[in-house]
C-alpha cells in the first residue's frame, strides 16, 4: 500500500529532515509513504498520469525509513539528495574509515556529529547513512551496494 | 539454424562488408560505461577515473558514453558504480534513448523496460523531470529494474507489471513510447556466440508476430504528434524492417522520421528482402552493423503519429 503524504504528514517528514541535518528542500518531489515506514519520493508530474488500469508494482525512488523514535535513516540516494544541502551532522571519514564502512564494517570514528543517524561523505562522495554513536560508525550499506575496490 | 543458412543470409545482407563482419564478431567486446548525470558531471567522472589509472575514450557520438580499455577492476565492484556513478551499458544499447529524445517534463513509455539500461538513460536525458512508466512482463526482471533505477537516482519512474500489447486500451497516452522488444538478439552475436545455435527461422517468426502486436500497441499509446522508437538488438530483417512495415500498412497516420546522430556510423534500413517489397521510407531507418562502430548490431526506427 502506498500513501501520498500531504498536508501534516509531509510537514513532518520535512521537519525531521530540517531539524536532523538543516536540509528540507523537497518541493520538486511528492513524498509517498509505503508499508508501515518506508519513504519514497517521486516527480511532481506524477499527479499528471492516470494510473487507472495500471499494475503498478513500485513508485519513484526509495528515500529512507522512519525509525519508531521518528529518526529518518536515509538510504544511500535519499543521503545524497539531502547531502548536496545539508548543514549539519555530516561526518567526514578518511579513506581507510569508508573502505571499512562501506564494505559492512563498524569503524572507530570522530566527529563533531550529533550520535544518531548522519550522513557519510568522504572527499566529494556522499556513501550513504550510518548510526553514530559512542565513537563507533554503524553500517547499513545493503550488500549488494557493498564496496570491493574503494 | 545451421550455421551456414545463417551465413549464407549475412552474406547477401551485408555484401562487400561481410568479410569485415565475420572479422568483427571474433574479436572479444570492448567494455563501456554509460556516466549518470543524474549524479555527477561526465567531465568530473573522466577525470577521477583517468587519475586512477582507468583507460577512457570518449564515444565520437555521445558525451555520456566511454569505452573502457583494458579494465583493471570488474567494473561493478568499484565505489563510483555502487554509489550509482555510471551504468555498464553496451554501447549500442544507449542509441535508442537518443532518438526517442524525451524532453523534461513528458510523459513516457518504455514498454520492455528490464533491466533498466535504457530507463536510467531516459531518466538522465530528462532531468528526473516527467514521469516514465517502466513495464515488464516478468516481476523477476522487474526487481533487477528495481535495483538499478535505485542506484542510479531516478526518482521519476512508475514501474508496471503488464503484458505490453495491452497498453493500447488505458486511458493514459505518451507523448514519446519506447518499444526495445525481445529479440534473437543476433546483433550479440560477438558476446553471445550461442546464438549460431539457438536461431531458427522458426524461432523469428514467433518473435516477430510478438514484436508486431507490441508495435501496434505502442504506437496506439501515443498521444496525437507524439513519437515512437522501435529498436531490437536483432539483424534479422523480419524482427526489423518487416515490423515497422506492418505498423504503416496497419495505421496510415504513422510516419517513419529520419535519424541523426553526428559522429555515429550506420545503414540505412532495407526496403526490400527475400522477394518482399517494403515502403519505401523504410530506409529512414537505422541499421546499425557491428563492423560500423565496433558495438553490437541494432535496429531504431523513429515513428510520428500524425493527425
Amino acid at each position: 500500500m502506498i500513501k501520498v503524504l500531504r498536508g501534516s504528514e509531509r510537514k513532518k517528514i520535512l521537519k525531521i529532515l530540517d531539524e536532523k541535518f538543516g536540509f528540507n528542500d523537497l518541493k520538486n518531489f511528492y513524498i509517498l509513504k509505503s508499508g508501515k515506514n518506508r519513504i519514497r519520493i517521486i516527480s511532481k508530474d506524477f499527479e499528471r498520469v492516470d494510473l487507472r488500469g495500471m499494475r503498478i508494482k513500485f513508485l519513484g525512488l526509495e528515500f529512507g525509513i522512519l525509525t519508531k523514535d521518528d529518526e529518518f535513516r536515509l538510504t544511500i540516494e535519499g543521503s545524497q539528495f539531502v547531502g548536496k544541502g545539508a548543514k549539519k551532522n555530516i561526518l567526514e571519514v578518511e579513506r581507510n574509515v569508508g573502505k571499512q564502512w562501506m564494505s559492512g564494517r563498524t569503524p572507530r570514528v570522530t566527529g563533531n556529529v550529533e550520535n544518531g543517524f548522519v550522513i557519510v561523505k568522504h572527499e566529494r562522495h556522499i556513501l550513504g547513512c550510518g548510526r553514530y554513536a559512542e565513537g563507533k560508525l554503524w553500517s547499513f550499506v545493503p550488500k549488494w551496494r557493498r564496496v570491493l575496490i574503494f | 539454424m545451421v550455421k551456414s543458412r545463417l551465413l549464407e543470409r549475412y552474406r547477401t545482407l551485408f555484401g562487400n562488408e561481410f568479410k569485415e563482419f565475420m572479422e568483427v564478431i571474433k574479436s572479444p567486446p570492448v567494455d563501456s560505461i554509460r556516466v549518470n548525470t543524474l549524479k555527477v558531471d561526465n567531465r568530473e567522472l573522466e577525470n577521477e577515473l583517468s587519475k586512477k589509472g582507468w583507460k577512457l575514450e570518449r564515444f565520437e557520438w555521445y558525451d555520456c558514453g566511454f569505452w573502457v580499455h583494458e579494465p583493471k577492476y570488474k567494473l561493478g565492484a568499484t565505489l563510483e558504480f555502487s554509489l550509482g556513478y555510471y551504468y555498464v551499458q553496451e554501447a549500442a544499447s544507449m542509441i535508442p534513448p537518443l532518438v526517442l529524445d524525451p524532453r523534461p517534463g513528458e510523459i513516457v513509455l518504455d514498454m520492455c523496460a528490464a533491466p533498466g539500461s535504457k530507463t536510467t538513460q531516459i531518466a538522465q536525458l530528462m532531468e528526473n523531470k516527467g514521469i516514465i512508466i517502466a513495464n515488464d512482463v516478468s516481476l523477476e526482471r522487474l526487481v533487477a529494474l528495481g535495483a538499478n533505477v535505485q542506484r542510479c537516482g531516478v526518482a521519476n519512474v512508475i514501474a508496471t507489471q503488464m503484458d505490453g500489447t495491452k497498453f493500447w486500451m488505458l486511458r493514459q497516452k505518451f507523448d514519446r513510447v519506447l518499444v526495445d522488444v525481445p529479440c534473437s538478439g543476433s546483433g550479440t552475436l560477438r558476446s553471445n556466440p550461442n546464438i549460431w545455435k539457438e536461431l531458427s527461422m522458426g524461432m523469428i517468426s514467433r518473435l516477430t508476430k510478438l514484436q508486431k502486436s507490441l508495435i501496434l500497441s505502442g504506437f496506439d499509446s501515443l498521444k496525437r504528434n507524439g513519437i515512437l522508437v522501435y529498436s531490437t538488438c536483432s539483424l534479422e530483417p523480419e524482427e526489423n524492417e518487416e515490423v515497422v512495415d506492418f505498423l504503416l500498412k496497419k495505421r496510415k497516420n504513422a510516419r517513419v522520421e529520419r535519424i541523426e546522430i553526428p559522429g555515429l556510423k550506420f545503414n540505412d534500413g532495407l526496403t526490400t528482402w527475400e522477394g518482399k517489397d517494403f515502403d519505401a521510407s523504410l530506409a529512414e531507418c537505422m541499421r546499425i552493423h557491428p563492423q560500423d562502430n565496433l558495438t553490437d548490431g541494432f535496429f531504431i526506427a523513429r515513428v510520428r503519429k500524425h493527425d
